[in-house]
Order: C-alpha cells, then sequence, then structure tokens
C-alpha cells in the first residue's frame, strides 16, 4: 500500500489519540482524588453528632468508653473515650514492631549475603506466600491453637520473670487470660514480619556491590561488611521498611479483634484483654443504634486515619531524605 | 641486581610451597617480604565455564604491572583471582597457584581475609563508603586489622592521604563524607584507603575508567610514585595508560571455548615495539578489540 504524499503525515489522530488518553488517565486520578475526599468528608459528617456531647479533646483523651443516655428533655449526654483503643493500638502494634522489625531485618540479610541461590529463591517466594495469607485465617490460627500455646509458653515464661517486677507484664497463674494485648501484638508480629523481609530485601539488595567488595577487599569478613557498610547504607531504606509494616500493624482489624478480647479500659498488664481502635470499630459497629454511637465510632475511624497519615508522611520524609543521601553519593 | 622481567613460564614445576603461613598470617610489613607473586598454571572458572586458561606469570616485586587485552579475555577475573576476591561471586573456583613470597595464597590453612589484608584492591569505580567520612573511609581498613590506638589511626591516616597525593586537598574537611568529593579524588581516597592497611601487593581494576583525562593523569602520576613501595598489577583497557604507566606487559586474550589466556608477556617497550606475536601486534596496533 502506498501512501500517497497529501496525508503523508497523517490527519492529526495521533494528537487527537494522546489528548483523548489524557483526559482518560486524567479522570482516573480525579476520581482517586474524589474518592480520598468522599472518605474524609463523610467521615466528619458521621462523626458530627457526638461532638453535640462532648468535645475532641475529651473524646481524645477521655480514658472510658461511657456510652450515652438519653435525657428526660430529649437531649443525649454521654462520653466516648477514646483513649484506652488508642493506647492498645500504639501497644500492640509496638510490641509486633519490636519482634518484626529485628527477626524480618535479620531474614532478609540472611536472604540477600548468606543464602545460597537454590535456597534464596524458594525462600523468598515462601515469604511471599506468607504475606498473602488473609487476616482471617491468620486470626483463626491465632485465636485458636496458636493462642494456648503463646500462653503456655512465651507469656507463662515472661510472667514469672519480668513479671515478678513489673506489674504490667504480671499475670493471675491460676487464670491466665484467654485472650490478651500481648497476644494481638504477636499476631501482628507474625503478619507483618513478611512485609518487613519483603521490603528489607530490595532495600538491602539495592546497596551496590561494588561498596561489599570495596570493605571485603581491604581484609573484612562477611559480617564485617554487613555491620559496617551494608546496613549503614541500608539504614534509612530499612527505617522506611519498618514504618509500612508499622502501618499495616496499627490498620489491621480481623485478627486482632479475633484475639484480643475487646474488653474496655486500659488492662493492667499486657497478658490481660484490650482493644484497639480497629478491634473498637470493627465489633461495635453492627450494634451502634444512635447518630452518636455510629459518630463515636467515625470519630475513631479519623483517629486511625490521622495516625496512618502521620505515619505515611513520615515514611515520604524519610524517603525524600534517602533519596537526597544517594544523590549526593553519585 | 635481579633481572626486571616478566617472564611466560609455563610448564615450569610448582615452587616448592611454604608449608607455614607466616608471612601472610602476620600482619603485613615484616621484613623479608617483597612482594613476589607468582602465577603457575592458574585456571579461573566459573561454574564448569573456564574463564582464565593455564597462566603462569611471574610478576616482578615493587613495580607496575599492566594486564591488557580485548574485554571478555578474562584480565579482571585473573586479577581477582590474585586475592581471592573472585570467591565472593558463587560458583567461582581456581586451579593452579599463587604464591606470594613463596607462600600458597590457596593453601589449606590460608584465610582469604588475612590475604586481602596483604593484597590490597582498587576497583573500576570510586567505591567511597557512602555513610562514612573521609577520615572514617582510610581508617575504616585500620580498625578491621585491630589498630584502634586514636594517635596511630590519625597517624596512618594522614601518612596514607599525602601517599595518594590528597592529603593537601582534603586535610581540612576530613569530616566530610568521602562520597562529597570529585570522582578522581573519590578513586585517590578508595588507594589511600588500600594503602593504609599496609599491603604488599595493590591490584588495580581499570581505575580510570571511569574518570575524566585530568584525574586519570593524576592517577597514574601515582602509581608511577607508588611502584617503589608496592608491586602492582593494573588491568586497563587503555594502551597507552598500559604504555605510561607500566614496567611489564602480559598480553591476553580469547580463545576458542571463549576462555581467556596469555599471548605474551615482558617488559612494555618491548611488548609495544617488539612482540613476539603477531595478535599482540595486532592488538597494540589497534587492529582488533
Amino acid at each position: 500500500m502506498s501512501v500517497t504524499n497529501g496525508n503523508r503525515f497523517g490527519f492529526g489522530s495521533g494528537v487527537r489519540a494522546d489528548s483523548l488518553f489524557r483526559i482518560l488517565f486524567g479522570s482516573a486520578v480525579v476520581v482517586a482524588g474524589l474518592l480520598l475526599l468522599g472518605v474524609i468528608l463523610s467521615m466528619v459528617a458521621s462523626s458530627m453528632p457526638v461532638w453535640d456531647i462532648q468535645t475532641p479533646l475529651s473524646f481524645v483523651f477521655g480514658d472510658r468508653w461511657a456510652g450515652e443516655v438519653t435525657q428526660p428533655d430529649g437531649s443525649i449526654a454521654g462520653n466516648y473515650g477514646a483513649f484506652p483503643v488508642i493506647w492498645g493500638t500504639a501497644v500492640s502494634s509496638l510490641i509486633a514492631i519490636l519482634i518484626a522489625a529485628p527477626v524480618g531485618i535479620l531474614a532478609a540479610v540472611y536472604l540477600v549475603e548468606f543464602a545460597p541461590r537454590k535456597l534464596a529463591a524458594p525462600l523468598t517466594f515462601l515469604v511471599e506466600l506468607m504475606a498473602a495469607i488473609p487476616s482471617v485465617v491468620i486470626g483463626l490460627w491465632a485465636a485458636g491453637d496458636l493462642s494456648i500455646r503463646l500462653r503456655d509458653s512465651v507469656e507463662w515464661w515472661v510472667a514469672s520473670t519480668l513479671g515478678r517486677v513489673f506489674p504490667w507484664l504480671s499475670e493471675d497463674p491460676n487464670a491466665p487470660a484467654s485472650q490478651s494485648v500481648f497476644r494481638a501484638g504477636m499476631v501482628l508480629a507474625i503478619m507483618i514480619i513478611p512485609m518487613v523481609v519483603a521490603v528489607s530485601r530490595e532495600v538491602i539488595r539495592s546497596v551496590p556491590q561494588s561498596l561489599r567488595e570495596g570493605f571485603i577487599g581491604m581484609g573484612a569478613t562477611r559480617w564485617e561488611t554487613i555491620r559496617h557498610v551494608v546496613l549503614p547504607a541500608a539504614r534509612v531504606g530499612l527505617t522506611g521498611a519498618v514504618l509500612l509494616a508499622l502501618g499495616r500493624a496499627i490498620g489491621e482489624t480481623i485478627a486482632v479483634t479475633m484475639v484480643i478480647g475487646n474488653a474496655e479500659g486500659i488492662p493492667s498488664s499486657l497478658f490481660l484483654p484490650g482493644q484497639t481502635i480497629a478491634s473498637k470499630i470493627a465489633s461495635n459497629y453492627g450494634e451502634a443504634g444512635s447518630p452518636t454511637q455510629v459518630g463515636a465510632l467515625a470519630a475513631l475511624g479519623i483517629c486511625l486515619f490521622a495516625l496512618t497519615f502521620l505515619l505515611s508522611l513520615a515514611i515520604r520524609l524519610i524517603v525524600r531524605r534517602s533519596m537526597r543521601q544517594s544523590g549526593r553519593a553519585r | 641486581m635481579q633481572h626486571p622481567e616478566v617472564e611466560l613460564k609455563s610448564g615450569v614445576t610448582t615452587p616448592k610451597v611454604v608449608p607455614h603461613v607466616a608471612a601472610v598470617a602476620s600482619d603485613s610489613g615484616t621484613a623479608g617480604t617483597t612482594g613476589d607473586l607468582v602465577l603457575q598454571n592458574l585456571e579461573v572458572f566459573y561454574g564448569s565455564f573456564r574463564a582464565v586458561n593455564n597462566v603462569s606469570l611471574q610478576i616482578e616485586p615493587r613495580s607496575v604491572t599492566a594486564l591488557i587485552g580485548p574485554s571478555g579475555c578474562g584480565k579482571s577475573t585473573l586479577l581477582r583471582s590474585i586475592n581471592r576476591m573472585h570467591e565472593t561471586i558463587p560458583n567461582a573456583s581456581v586451579r593452579g597457584t599463587v604464591t606470594l613470597d613463596g607462600v600458597d595464597l590457596y593453601g589449606a590453612h590460608v584465610d582469604p581475609v588475612r590475604v586481602r589484608r596483604v593484597i590490597g584492591m582498587v576497583f573500576q569505580k570510586p567505591n567511597p563508603f557512602p555513610t562514612m567520612s573521609i577520615f572514617g573511609n582510610v581508617a575504616s581498613g585500620l580498625r578491621l586489622a585491630g589498630i584502634s590506638t586514636k594517635s596511630e589511626i590519625a597517624g596512618i591516616v594522614e601518612d596514607s592521604l599525602k601517599k595518594a597525593a590528597l592529603w593537601s586537598e582534603v586535610k581540612d574537611k576530613l569530616d566530610e563524607p568521602g562520597t562529597s568529593l570529585s570522582g578522581g579524588q573519590q578513586q585517590r581516597l578508595c588507594i589511600a584507603r588500600a594503602i593504609a592497611v599496609r599491603p604488599e601487593v595493590i591490584l588495580m581494576d581499570e581505575p580510570c575508567s571511569a574518570l575524566d583525562p585530568i584525574a586519570t593523569l593524576k592517577i597514574e602520576e601515582l602509581i608511577r610514585d607508588l611502584r617503589t613501595e608496592y608491586t602492582i598489577v593494573i588491568v586497563t583497557h587503555n594502551m597507552q595508560q598500559a604504555s605510561r604507566v607500566s614496567d611489564s606487559t602480559a598480553f591476553f586474550s580469547m580463545g576458542e571455548d571463549r576462555g581467556g589466556y596469555l599471548v605474551e608477556s615482558g617488559r612494555t617497550p618491548q611488548i609495544f615495539t617488539a612482540p613476539t606475536q603477531q595478535l599482540t601486534e595486532d592488538y597494540v596496533a589497534g587492529r582488533f578489540g
């Protein structure tokens, strides 16, 4: 087929196609932005009733989720204190990250630096598979078999040693709790370890081989190279990995709801039942009848959203700092 | 005076291997060690692929030996087998011997980590450690070697930076990151780092290939200066560089099986002006490679 001289360069169909796709892709971005805005607005809107009976400050720092009563005159009085569930979220996530960060990073170091290639590939696949286990399945396992094992091993051991010194680590030996904040932290750790491993592995792999060789070439052992060159060079990315996993731990709902016990108030010991923001919302939403009850849960949602938002902001700042650092390294 | 010549020594019987590893096991700088490096029937493998084929080469102490040849002829692999760096690559293995001052570096009791303290290395791309200062980069090897006295470290760092012709440029900013320097300065920093642990031999793997001509010239001058104290083996793609900096040259090529082999070696002027092999002549004349 020959092209006539008249339309050698076509009739601008290329330009038209470009602008079509620009609109198509652009509108996808707009939809995503509108959704985010919609979520925030709807949360704020449905939380409004609760601000009629109390202030945000008394909500965040209130130590009791007391509920509400309808006064004889028809007005509603009550108090919703979110502090215990914020505490539960913070503590269970902290336990999770204290366990998952070292375990996950060490596993990633092993996968990148030590595992023979034939072993590294299946192990990496296994870790990715672990990350894909639905949280409700982990919750089932955790609430059943794992819970009893943890109680009879780690928890019993900690309670009978450290628990003698620190009351917040003690438990009643005659009636060990079947559900606890500590156990929620352990379950969260199990859930986020694969994530820490996967991200840390990428970060450690991206440390240039030339740096390792430089140090080994001066007479360093493998371990000295990891300790003095690889981990320092990867530290910013590793921080990012840990924060990312922390974000997941803070928001995790179903598995936590299944093992934490959903008890009101701040427990006197980590081995007693408690509650997190996410588990509170999930377990209370079905029974929430009045607009103030729903409003209080929406306010909790805002707290959770703010917490994860601040965390991802921190991740962004750290990543940007690392980009600037590696830019300087060039 | 020892006749300074690199000889092709194929078929020579393996020299008597000194049973103890004192020269390698004790720290470098010991009296009586000269940096006398001999490769005997050396073959390097990656899995079943033979990357370097039966190389025997005697490297003259306290001089510069250049390894030249077309890409893929195994020069870098050979260089890395001298201080056992290639062992960091899985599946790599070696047949034949490398001896330094009579000690077989692949002997059963030799620790490769110690070998690398005696045979230092400078790489293609300058690789200062990004999380360490200029001072820290040079001091890093000393701390590995167990030197912890602050004044001693400071003295060696200054001395090494002076030897690497970098002291005057960095003496007022020793605390800044090593990566803040220019490419040429970074490479001299890496040379200072290698010198600091007092090696006998320094291996250089195309040390100027990432540098501009002026920085290259400085490194070349430095190499000329350093050869009075160290045995230097340098891999280079740049034939002018080989003729400028080296006393001896070994020319490698790729065989039919894609494995590299030594074509010939000798005094640099002889290799460049009167090679005995046609292949060498074609290469140094720029007809291939």
